[in-house]
């Protein structure tokens, strides 16, 4: 533990005169796009490159033994040169997130680390909006990179529509709801698969922006409800984030506190849970 | 695992504590509601060394929108450029940015013009300032022009 310690410490010193050495640079001139970075940065269909290093860790599980943990690799990339072929589209962007997915200890077999599956959400985005609206639709697509990992994967491919809006009524505020539906659509043929995948997700969007890139809003876990199993899996809490400047590179940052109070009958779910972020933004 | 979480959680919480202030120098004047952000990147204040136009990006509402503009003359006196950055105020709709700016002025207590304050016919306010010593920035008396780029 003291090993962890220190080597915390160390990273906390290096973070710091990081941030000191910016600091000085920046204060020579000023930057008055960080509230607008961040704003970008938390709308899920901006047009902004983002490259996303995520960990959840949940500290509880119900029905189980132990933490688990999540580590997710998440990109966000606008394709513009698609987008322009379409006159009647602001642009096109497509999430990618992959996991690395640590199990809870399961009776008899212990903890399970593996790859998990890949998430592909891609929405067009429309130029005709509402004033202050942003929309988009498109698909969502499940690719089984766990592979024969039973507990880190479905084992199924899987598709579904999804849909986004977010409404900005002050440079303040941004609301909306990401959904979309995944449906099996093939499998990879192992015998070990979970059941028939059918799954809703919902995920509400609200974040209020202060000054200098501070931010706080919902999760950006989404709710989901397995209709197999007639099961909420809930992600309530909230964020604190910021976009600010590491090297002269704009970063997002965000730590945030999920509970589920659903509690399945004999399944493991999640039910306390912190997620952290660092990200780095690619502006035009 | 466990780790690795414990390692990473003191250094993303003072990353986000000690991240630094950019406010600008300048506040902005009664009545202006900053309601966005713009640059011009490096290479293209260096286009404009030997034209009087070039292209930024306006981040509006959670976009970056790609604008162009013409007028805008940039003088370079030593080896290392910079970027020009720059607020946005009273613009609602997105179409407003579009227009001429009949340009202001700003100097420091130094006497030394440190940018621009313009407006447009829409009411739209550009506030831009100059980020590298080696820059200074003409816009025409008859006003810099921007335009949206698809």
């Amino acid at each position: 533990m003291s090993g962890i310690l220190k080597h915390s410490v160390l990273a906390a010193c290096l973070f710091i005169l990081m941030n000191s050495s910016v600091m000085a640079q920046e204060k020579e001139a000023g930057d008055g796009g960080q509230g607008d970075l961040a704003a970008a940065a938390t709308n899920p269909v901006s047009n902004l490159i983002q490259f996303r290093l995520q960990d959840l860790y949940t500290s509880s599980n119900y029905n189980v033994d132990g933490y688990s943990n999540t580590s997710f690799v998440q990109t966000v990339v606008p394709l513009s040169g698609l987008a322009d072929e379409f006159d009647s589209l602001k642009g096109i962007v497509t999430r990618t997130t992959i996991g690395y997915v640590s199990t809870p200890d399961f009776d008899g077999i212990g903890r399970q680390n593996g790859l998990g599956d890949t998430s592909i959400l891609a929405f067009a985005v429309p130029k005709a909006a509402p004033e202050k609206t942003v929309w988009g639709v498109g698909p969502a697509l499940t690719l089984p990179t766990a592979g024969d990992n039973e507990y880190t994967g479905s084992g199924y491919y899987q598709a579904g529509p999804a849909a986004v809006f977010m409404v900005s009524p002050t440079k303040s505020i941004q609301w909306g709801a990401l959904v979309f539906h995944q449906e099996d659509i093939g499998n990879t043929g192992r015998d070990n698969r979970v059941d028939d995948v059918s799954t809703t997700f919902i995920q509400p969007i609200f974040n209020y922006h202060f000054d200098e890139g501070w931010y706080v809003g919902l999760p950006d876990t989404p709710q989901a409800y397995d209709h197999e199993e007639n099961q909420w899996t809930y992600n309530i809490g909230g964020v604190l984030g910021r976009v600010t400047k590491v090297g002269g590179r704009p970063m997002q940052i965000f730590g945030g506190v999920y509970y589920n109070p659903e509690e399945p009958d004999d399944a493991p779910a999640p039910e306390w849970s912190v997620k952290f972020q660092v990200g780095w933004l690619f502006p035009q | 695992m466990m780790k690795s979480f414990l390692l990473i959680l003191p250094a993303l919480l003072i990353m986000l504590f000690t991240g630094c202030s950019n406010t600008p120098s300048t506040p902005a004047p009664d009545g202006l509601q900053q309601t966005g952000s713009w640059v011009v990147r490096e290479n293209e204040v260096l286009r404009m060394v030997v034209g009087n136009e070039g292209k930024g990006t306006l981040l509006f509402q959670g976009w970056q929108h790609p604008f162009h503009f013409s007028d805008a003359k940039i003088g370079m006196t030593g080896t290392k450029s910079g970027e020009i950055k720059g607020s946005v105020y009273n613009l609602e709709t997105l179409s407003d940015f579009e227009g001429t700016y009949h340009p202001k002025p700003e100097f420091n207590k130094a006497n030394k013009l440190t940018g621009f304050w313009a407006h447009n016919d829409k009411g739209v306010v550009l506030h831009l300032w100059i980020q590298g010593e080696n820059l200074s920035i003409n816009l025409e008396a008859k006003g810099a022009t921007f335009t949206l780029v698809k």
